[in-house]
């Protein structure tokens, strides 16, 4: 193994070498703390750690949590909303984005949450509700970190997906009410996949509002209306593929036109959108992981990718950033990755699931629970 | 006050002309002594900007100088002769009644009233004299490229912060033929919009304006063709008929035969600053070009430089070791470091050619423009006549006027020289006649010839200086680049017109701020003792 | 008198933005603190507004925070529903500093417009006026485009005016991928053709042709002229036409060839131009053109070997399609050969079935 990937190394010698060891604490850190420049992201801590410890996975480098993988499982389960005694309001069921909202901890002594195996608490009040995103960011997350989902209150969370479904098939991220689209029914699609319910959602309604979305490009953008975006685009495929209607509802050409509208969008790395440069990182996993879900990922030219996605890592704090000398952040540093593991570099990093946006590896483990 | 003048200074400027005011006001930027005369009552020297009033007076009056009666003695001191005829051949005319011989006008309505109310074969010429002051003439018009060397000095030097510009609007050319006005399309936009091309032509255009401009990276797709003039290496790229003039008369300024590298540079110029500030790569300067002299003397005088106008040089002082020590300005001795003299002045200076001017005021516009430039092209191996159509906005001249100059390189004389651009789009006023004849009528017109002067090298002192006047380019950067090269002579380890430091992160010492941090000491201390 | 210009070192600088920041923090905490405090007490007035504003001004994307407001709104509506509009005004003013601060916050965005919902009327001029600032200053903002698209909605704006509107915004800029992408929609709504709604009538077909065929002239490199003139020559693939529209169809494509192939003359190196001239040749006779297509093809993958891959499967799939009808139309032949053989032996036998018996 070490002698294969020599050769390899030298065979890329364009490219920038590849710090493993420096994005790992990069993630380690995100997972203690952020900069202040950031905090915009601080009612959406839950997906921070997501990309942290799907990024540790990624590098092949989840030993480094070993110590702390039950504290950080614990830390997760304080986000999620219980039914109360009496299943009312059910609906809010799900995982909270943040722990602002919620005043359960008012009293506790923060410095061992996590120690205590908890399962998260019931909703205080009517504003403190699930997000879906959070709850599939959680979900995920759990199954990386291989914990059994066994405090999961899938009643719950089913319940709170279900009261999101709009009558046009789309999803809204909120019960408090928030814009709708076909991000939420990704999210949703996910969280119904791994628990193995379909209960919660209209699959006919969504499938429609879904292909109903794809615009005059071919690509799928926020709504019919909107022109065609990369992230959106996964989001809707993925979404198709996890339903199991992606075969049926698009027709040959419609599929054709997608995979000409995806493969026009790498320039070196790839944009979201056409004329839209310069090329972004995150895309790098997008536009990727949607041809490889539509079987056509080998017109992709994996040399370019690799070079710009290994360009844009930050020399002096590790992680990448969404272009190249910028300030790298959590998002693009995990979607980077993400994106060479698709583009398979298997002598950087493992191989991903690309609709699940998970490793083999978790998925694997999703797998055992399932059939146990 | 006015005889406080330093003496030694490091550098003494004659004239207040463009260049030598650029020099002037980078050598006070970096912490030099500058001392900045004129003889004349004005700033700018022949770059200079008058109402009409000033204008009558200055055309006037020929004998600015100081009566030089001296017996100039046989020294080797360089005298100066104040009457150098540097503006010539000078002609006006207007076309209008001096009188209203018929109406009793009101003499306390202003010139626009009175055009609104009274039919216009009333006008007078004392009526316009009137609003003098709303008319701007310019001597030496000039243009900004939007990223030329000008607007790149005035804007790190933060001395764009003393004048205002606006966009020429328009550019055209003159159809040969047909002698009307073609618009040139400039900017991508224009020419896609465009409805006078084909799709094909628009085609070659575009590519040929991407070739010139990558021409410095990828020199070797044009090699073959570097030899021989712009025209034919046009031809050889099939470019023909509109195309083709668009981009000689009007992109690169150029003729025919013009060479190839010459007309590439101005090409690159020209598509470099589209989109920066318009859709035209160029800028006027609001209330006309005589402005931009004044800021960079401003910028001197901000920084330390003294100014001095009504002083006459007589004399450039030179020592024994044969470089100057001073000069004699109105019989005081100044002693200085450098001098830099305006070329008009320069007394071992000897004419080399000629700027042929014209300006009009006419009663109607050519183009919708608030400003355009346009190409009259070049006949009979003349050289094309520029043409700058200015309309109210611009702010040289009253709402209902235009002002036209017309600048082409000297021939004969500048009546000659400008007869067929004028006389193919204009016509003279004539009170009673239909106005629904289409052309722009003259109300008034100067016609008059700048010299332009060449310094041989060697013959000054090597601490002397000649700045050069102003020539028949439509733009600036020729003089900035003079006047850094003359700097750098000067001051070769400074910065030319360095940037300023962010306002934000100015202490002026003695400032508030420390005042309060002071007083806040003091209470403490007293507190501290009254405890 | 004159104070000494001195100038602040970056250490200085630096120093004085880590104060700043940190202020920045404790205010920030604190005023989340009070407003989770005021909302369990259901204390939804002015003062968690003022508050909730403050920190919205600084980060627009906390949603919960915009939901109070939705909440608080909801709340003076019903009990005081002559002031409701006063309060409109001041989120419409909120949003809007919101949106200048990051003009891509889907919240924002949503509460203006559901904001707008509220009121008892809009001032529908000056929702359009924010529009147009915020496309001025990013064209392809698509919650910007999509803002609009609702106020139009809304205000039943003739759908006239907004074609006008991006044809002004493509006068402008043709590279504008957005305006393109808005004609398409708005185009089949105001024309369509005679023949089947969502398909351009023919004549003004031929005006976006050539509109955007200026565009393709003036810079063959542009994505969003080529991907709409695809979607103007090829977004009926898979419609039914008539027989009439069918062959106005084959004179639009030829005559689109034609200009391609002016293009391609002038522009060789230019991969668009290539693949346009492909897929015109593949609809109008995919067959007989196989050669030139293979040929293009070919000169695609040297010209744009980043999508190699993808050009290499085009012209297999286009030798496939024929080999497809080839077979198609031989086998076709060779059945009727066989039923005109078969048949004229059934004919022969029964002849000589018959001068057998008689």
């Amino acid at each position: 193994m070490g002698g294969k990937k020599n050769t390899i190394d030298r065979k890329m010698d364009d490219c920038k070498e590849f710090t493993k060891e420096k994005h790992a604490k990069y993630f380690l850190r995100c997972l203690n703390a952020l900069p202040s420049s950031l905090v915009s992201l601080d009612s959406i801590r839950l997906s921070i750690s997501f990309f942290a410890i799907s990024g540790l996975d990624v590098l092949g480098r989840l030993d480094l949590l070993d110590k702390h993988k039950e504290e950080y499982i614990n830390w997760i389960y304080l986000f999620q909303i219980l039914p109360n005694c009496n299943d009312e309001c059910l609906e809010r069921c799900g995982f909270r984005g943040s722990l602002a909202a919620t005043f359960s901890l008012e009293n506790q002594d923060t410095s061992c949450v996590g120690n205590v195996r908890n399962k998260g608490s019931i909703s205080s009040h009517p504003l403190d509700t699930s997000h879906i995103t959070m709850t599939y960011a959680a979900i995920n997350t759990l199954l990386i970190l291989g914990d059994d989902l066994g405090r999961i209150q899938r009643k719950g969370i089913l319940a709170g997906v279900k009261a999101l479904q709009l009558e046009n098939g789309s999803f809204a991220a909120t019960l408090e009410g928030s814009e709708s689209d076909v991000r939420f029914v990704y999210c949703a699609c996910c969280i119904c996949y791994i628990l193995q319910d379909w209960s919660a959602i209209n699959i006919e309604k969504a499938t429609h509002y879904i292909v109903n979305s794809i615009s005059y490009d071919g690509a799928i953008g926020q709504d019919r209306n909107q022109e065609g975006h990369a992230g959106l685009t996964f989001c809707g495929i993925a979404a198709l593929s996890l339903m199991g209607t992606l075969e049926t509802s698009l027709s040959l050409n419609q599929k054709a036109k997608l995979v000409r509208w995806l493969v026009s969008r790498q320039q070196s790395g790839f944009q979201g959108r056409p004329n839209k440069l310069p090329v972004d990182t995150c895309y790098s996993f997008w536009v990727p992981a949607t041809l490889k879900i539509l079987g056509a990922h080998q017109f992709i030219d994996r040399k370019s990718n690799r070079k710009f996605v290994l360009d844009t890592q930050c020399n002096i704090i590790g992680g990448l950033s969404k272009w190249i000398d910028h300030s790298s952040d959590p998002l693009h540093s995990y979607l980077g990755l993400a994106g060479l593991s698709v583009c398979e570099e298997t002598d950087l990093v493992e191989i991903i699931h690309p609709a699940l946006n998970v490793t083999k590896r978790a998925f694997e483990h999703w797998q055992k629970l399932v059939n146990d | 006050m006015a005889y406080d003048i330093p003496s030694p200074c490091d550098l003494l400027v004659i004239g207040t002309g463009l260049t030598e005011s650029i020099v002037a006001s980078a050598a006070s930027r970096i912490g030099k002594q500058v001392v900045h005369v004129d003889h004349r009552n004005f700033y700018g020297s022949n770059w200079a900007t008058f109402s009409f009033n000033n204008l009558q007076n200055i055309l006037g009056s020929k004998s600015l100088n100081k009566d030089s009666t001296k017996t100039v003695e046989e020294t080797q001191n360089l005298n100066i002769n104040l009457n150098s005829n540097t503006i010539c051949n000078i002609v006006e005319k207007w076309y209008l009644p001096d009188e209203d011989v018929q109406g009793n006008i009101d003499n306390q309505k202003n010139l626009e009233e009175t055009i609104n109310k009274v039919p216009k074969e009333t006008l007078t010429k004392s009526e316009i004299l009137r609003d003098s002051r709303k008319f701007n003439f310019d001597l030496s018009p000039k243009l900004l490229y939007s990223r030329g060397e000008m607007v790149d000095v005035l804007i790190t030097s933060g001395i764009c912060r003393y004048a205002e510009f606006k966009n020429v609007s328009g550019i055209y050319t003159v159809d040969n033929v047909k002698r009307t006005l073609l618009s040139v399309p400039c900017s991508r936009a224009d020419i896609f919009n465009s409805k006078d091309i084909t799709m094909i032509e628009k085609r070659l255009l575009m590519k040929m304006l991407s070739m010139c401009v990558e021409c410095e990276t990828k020199p070797e797709e044009l090699k073959e063709d570097e030899m021989g003039n712009f025209g034919n290496f046009l031809n050889a790229h099939k470019i023909q008929g509109k195309v083709k003039k668009y981009l000689i008369d009007a992109v690169a300024m150029a003729t025919d035969s013009t060479n190839f590298h010459d007309a590439v540079k101005n090409i690159q110029k020209f598509v470099r600053s589209i989109g920066r500030y318009g859709n035209t790569p160029f800028l006027w300067t609001l209330y006309g070009s005589g402005e931009l002299p004044q800021c960079f003397c401003r910028c001197s005088a901000v920084f330390g430089g003294v100014y001095c106008l009504n002083h006459s040089t007589q004399t450039i002082v030179i020592g024994s070791d044969g470089q100057a020590t001073g000069i004699v300005s109105d019989n005081q001795n100044l002693k200085a470091k450098f001098i830099l003299i305006e070329d008009c002045l320069n007394p071992v200076a000897t004419i080399k050619s000629g700027i042929s001017r014209a300006i009009l005021v006419t009663n109607k516009a050519l183009t919708s423009d608030q400003a355009a430039l346009i190409t009259f092209p070049s006949v009979n191996s003349k050289d094309p006549v520029r043409i700058l159509e200015l309309s109210a906005s611009t702010m040289v001249c009253p709402q209902g006027f235009y002002v036209v100059h017309l600048i082409t390189h000297q021939v004969t004389t500048a009546v000659e020289d400008l007869k067929e651009a004028i006389d193919t789009f204009f016509t003279v006023f004539e009170s009673n006649k239909n106005e629904a004849l289409n052309k722009p009528q003259i109300i008034w017109s100067l016609h008059f010839n700048i010299n332009e002067y060449n310094s041989p090298a060697g013959m000054l002192p090597s601490n002397v200086y000649s700045s050069p006047g102003p020539n028949s380019s439509i733009d600036f950067d020729d003089h900035v680049i003079q006047a850094r090269n003359i700097f750098k002579s000067m001051f070769p380890d400074e910065d030319f017109l360095p940037r300023v430091p962010d306002p934000e992160d100015i202490i002026l010492e003695g400032s508030l701020e420390d005042v309060l941090e002071e007083s806040k000491e003091n209470h403490k201390e007293a507190q501290n003792i009254h405890e | 008198m004159h104070g000494r210009l001195k100038v602040r070192t970056t250490a200085e600088q630096q120093e004085i933005k880590a104060k700043e920041r940190a202020k920045k923090m404790v205010i920030y905490k604190t005023a989340m603190n009070l407003i989770f405090s005021k909302r369990k007490s259901g204390e939804l007035d002015d003062e968690i507004l003022k508050i909730t504003g403050q920190v919205l001004t600084e980060n627009p994307d906390i949603s919960t925070l915009w939901n109070i407001r939705k909440e608080t709104i909801l709340k003076i509506k019903d009990a005081m529903p002559d002031l409701i509009d006063s309060y409109i005004s001041k989120e419409l003013a909120l949003t809007e500093q919101c949106i200048r601060v990051n003009p891509k916050s889907y919240n924002s965005w949503f509460h203006r417009s559901w904001v707008l919902d509220q009121g008892s009327s809009v001032d529908f001029h000056n929702e359009f006026l924010l529009c147009d600032k915020c496309l001025e200053l990013d064209e392809r903002n698509f919650h910007c485009w999509d803002y609009r698209r609702i106020i139009v909605q809304k205000s039943k704006t003739s759908l006239e005016n907004e074609l006008q509107f991006s044809t002004d915004k493509i006068q402008k800029n043709f590279s504008n991928y957005s305006s393109w992408h808005y004609r398409s929609e708005l185009l089949p709504r105001i024309y369509p053709s005679s023949s089947d709604e969502s398909l351009l009538d023919d004549q003004k077909l031929a005006e976006e042709c050539n509109l955007v065929q200026n565009a393709i002239f003036t810079d063959p490199n542009d994505q969003s002229a080529w991907f709409y003139q695809r979607w103007l020559l090829f977004n009926g693939d898979e419609k039914f036409r008539t027989s009439s529209s069918h062959s106005s169809l084959l004179l639009t494509l030829n005559n689109e060839l034609e200009s391609c192939q002016q293009l391609h003359d002038l522009e060789p190196d230019n991969k668009w131009v290539k693949l346009q001239v492909c897929e015109l040749l593949r609809r109008i006779n995919g067959l007989g053109n196989e050669t030139e297509i293979l040929q293009l093809v070919q000169q695609l993958i040297k010209v744009d070997p980043l999508r190699k891959g993808y050009y290499t499967y085009f012209g297999n799939s286009t030798i496939l399609m024929n080999l497809k009808k080839k077979i198609k139309k031989e086998f076709t032949s060779l059945i009727l050969n066989t039923l005109i053989v078969s048949g004229s032996k059934i004919v022969e036998e029964n002849q000589e079935k018959r001068t057998g018996q008689s």
